[in-house]
């Protein structure tokens, strides 16, 4: 049984006066241990899918329209959606621990690092004693040099990617299940990158966290993922192992965004350009209907006007499109 | 060859370090510290680093953004630094930007339109309002947007467009040099390869020269024709783009290198995983990479590598740089190698 999955999430947000798809039936598991990259450009729901697995939208502007969003616990199974607030702050930060993007932001500048990280030990461990021997301890996991001195540091007092490993530290602090990490490496310079994906991979291995990994970076998915999931749009568009995905995508929108990206492993061009896909991300409010990449698909045709579905074209490789399945 | 359209040799800025309160100069910070090279007429020079290298400031000073501590700029042959008054504004004409942001670099009062065709108003061309209508439309449709749009106000546009509005304001003027700092660092994936597409198209359409700034390697390299690599305000490489990339000589260089996520699942990169961060920019002694360098001698804690080329330009600055090992004993007695070609002649 899966730790988590995700089935048919829809997720509504409020604009403008009408209730627009954020997020549009979208399902997902994830096994204890496994990497599953969430890849898309913005607006196409990574995030949202991301923050509504610990229910941390804010309702209204979202509304969870429909599905379900199981996390199995020792035999058990329980909605996410539907626990009540007591059980919710135990899963957050407990079960299921979150690193964001910008670490300057996220952390609190008027408390000492070492502070911060013990706020989420009391709450979720407060039978541990030795609470500032643990917070070094992480920082130590982390690869902070001198934990004992840099615990007492602010936040200012750090760069970039030494803020973002006290994100890390400060998430593993209560040891949990899944990570969600949305976009931890868009923030910091390449070879702290690097670096991050490196932490990242290592802690998996050592702990047997999950970790679901937000990114637009398909480098990135390829070093660090087992899984990956592309979005287009609020949707699913492409599912599958990356080593199954990554040589032979199906989905145009996927084959269209692995050629608009200069490689490094390719002999350069220079009087070369790009395959660029061609117009924008669609708004919310203007969806088209049918398949939601149609009006820039390189591959459209008639059918294309009604919606696919996503289905599976071979083995554990999912898609949406007209072109494979019988249903899309 | 010997023409270049942009000719910087030694250059230097330094920004004074606030001390303590009462005490007086606690140090600078060497953002750009002697820093050399030429970009010929319709290449591309790519700059790489990383946040703080000091390529954004260097570019400054390139626009005369910023002044400089030390060191000479030519622009067309004559020396940029000492223009002032109608001179400088001739020479803005030739120099544009185009900004990392198009987010902030839009006036959101303006309408694209509008935005697009301001320096006609500051630079008057003969012909009057008419005519500068008439090169407001032509310039628009070249950079993909509609007549229409120009009337729209940049939060109505996404981010690909804004930097196409950002495109068509740089070029208004016929630029001979357009410095491009991270042009696509902040659009999303698709949209960058329309952009890189439009850039290159311009590039050939108007016979321009760019300045390409950026950190990632892989658009780098797509883009230039040579690549210079800084780190903490000074250039460590030097070259053409394929061979900076497929033979880099400078550790740092093949850190980066190393650091850029393979697409391929069979071929995970090998990472050089560089120990510390980047050091602050004020401290000085030996090579400036030494700290972080996984293949550091002892003569790197001593003395700092100059930069020197192979003769077939590449440059590196490294003490353990392939072609310099013949030179390496010499430059440990105290005298270091110059090649006849050194763009430091005559400067320190």
């Amino acid at each position: 049984m899966p730790l988590l999955s995700v089935e048919k999430l829809s997720i509504d947000f409020l604009m403008r006066g009408s209730w627009l798809p954020a997020v549009s039936d979208v399902s997902f598991s994830l096994a204890k241990g496994e990497v599953l990259a969430l890849v898309g450009e913005s607006g196409c729901g990574k995030s949202v899918t991301c923050l509504s697995l610990a229910k941390l939208l804010p309702e209204p502007p979202a509304r969870y329209a429909s599905g379900s969003i199981l996390l199995e616990d020792k035999g058990k199974t329980s909605d996410v959606l539907k626990l009540h607030p007591r059980e919710l702050r135990k899963i957050r930060g407990g079960r299921i621990a979150y690193i964001f993007q910008e670490p300057s932001v996220s952390l609190n500048p008027v408390f000492r690092i070492g502070e911060q990280i013990a706020e989420a030990i009391e709450l979720h461990r407060p039978e541990l004693e030795d609470i500032r021997g643990e917070v070094v301890a992480l920082l130590r996991q982390v690869g902070i040099s001198e934990p004992e001195r840099r615990v007492d540091a602010y936040p200012h007092e750090m760069s970039g990617g030494m803020q973002q490993r006290v994100m890390i530290a400060m998430a593993l602090a209560c040891k949990p299940e899944i990570l969600v990490a949305d976009e931890p490496t868009t923030a910091l310079d390449v070879t702290i990158q690097a670096q991050m994906i490196d932490l990242i991979a290592d802690l998996r291995e050592k702990t047997g966290t999950a970790v679901v990994l937000i990114t637009h970076d398909l480098g990135v998915v390829v070093e660090a993922a087992e899984t990956v999931a592309v979005m287009y749009a609020g949707q699913i568009v492409e599912y599958g192992s990356v080593s199954d995905l990554f040589p032979t995508p199906l989905h145009p929108y996927t084959l269209g965004l692995m050629n608009s990206i200069p490689r490094m492993s390719e002999p350069a061009a220079r009087e070369g350009f790009l395959e660029a896909i061609p117009g924008v991300v669609p708004p919310l409010y203007h969806l088209p209907t049918g398949c939601r990449f149609r009006d820039r698909c390189p591959e459209a045709f008639p059918l294309c006007e009604r919606a696919p579905m996503l289905e599976e074209v071979a083995p554990d490789h999912l898609c949406r499109c007209w072109l494979y399945g019988e249903k899309g | 060859m010997n023409d270049p359209l942009l000719d910087i040799r030694a250059l230097k800025k330094h920004f004074p370090l606030r001390g303590q309160f009462f005490s007086q100069g606690a140090g600078v910070i060497r953002a750009v510290d002697g820093v050399t090279f030429q970009i010929e007429r319709g290449e591309t020079l790519g700059l790489v680093g990383e946040s703080g290298c000091g390529k954004s400031t260097l570019a400054r000073m390139i626009l005369r953004l910023e002044a400089p501590t030390a060191g000479e700029i030519r622009f067309e042959g004559e020396d940029i630094l000492a223009w002032k008054g109608s001179k400088l504004k001739a020479f803005r004409r030739k120099v544009q930007m185009i900004f990392q942001d198009p987010y902030s670099s839009l006036n959101p009062r303006q309408t694209a339109g509008a935005i697009i065709e301001e320096p006609l108003h500051i630079h008057r061309p003969p012909g009057g309002r008419q005519e500068i209508k008439t090169k407001l439309r032509q310039l628009a449709s070249v950079v993909g947007l509609d007549e229409e749009q120009l009337t729209r106000y940049p939060h109505e546009f996404s981010g690909g467009q804004r930097q196409r509005i950002g495109i068509a304001r740089a070029l208004m003027l016929h630029p001979r040099l357009v410095v491009a700092d991270e042009p696509v660092s902040a659009l999303d994936v698709s949209i960058r390869a329309q952009i890189l597409n439009l850039l290159k198209r311009l590039q050939r359409e108007f016979n321009l020269t760019y300045l390409f700034i950026a950190h990632d390697l892989a658009v780098v390299r797509h883009m230039s024709d040579r690549i210079a690599v800084m780190y903490l305000g000074k250039i460590v490489e030097m070259g053409g783009a394929e061979q900076v990339c497929n033979a880099p000589d400078h550790p740092y260089t093949r850190a980066l290198l190393s650091a850029v996520p393979s697409m391929d699942p069979q071929r995970k990169s090998k990472r050089t995983v560089l120990r510390e961060e980047t050091p602050s920019p004020a401290r000085q002694r030996g090579c400036a990479f030494q700290p972080r360098c996984p293949v550091r001698i002892g003569i790197c804690e001593e003395r700092e590598p100059l930069l020197e080329s192979d003769g077939a330009g590449h440059w590196a600055a490294c003490h353990l740089a392939d072609k310099n090992a013949c030179n390496f004993k010499k430059s440990m007695l105290g005298k270091p190698i110059r090649p006849g070609n050194s763009p430091y002649r005559g400067f320190d």
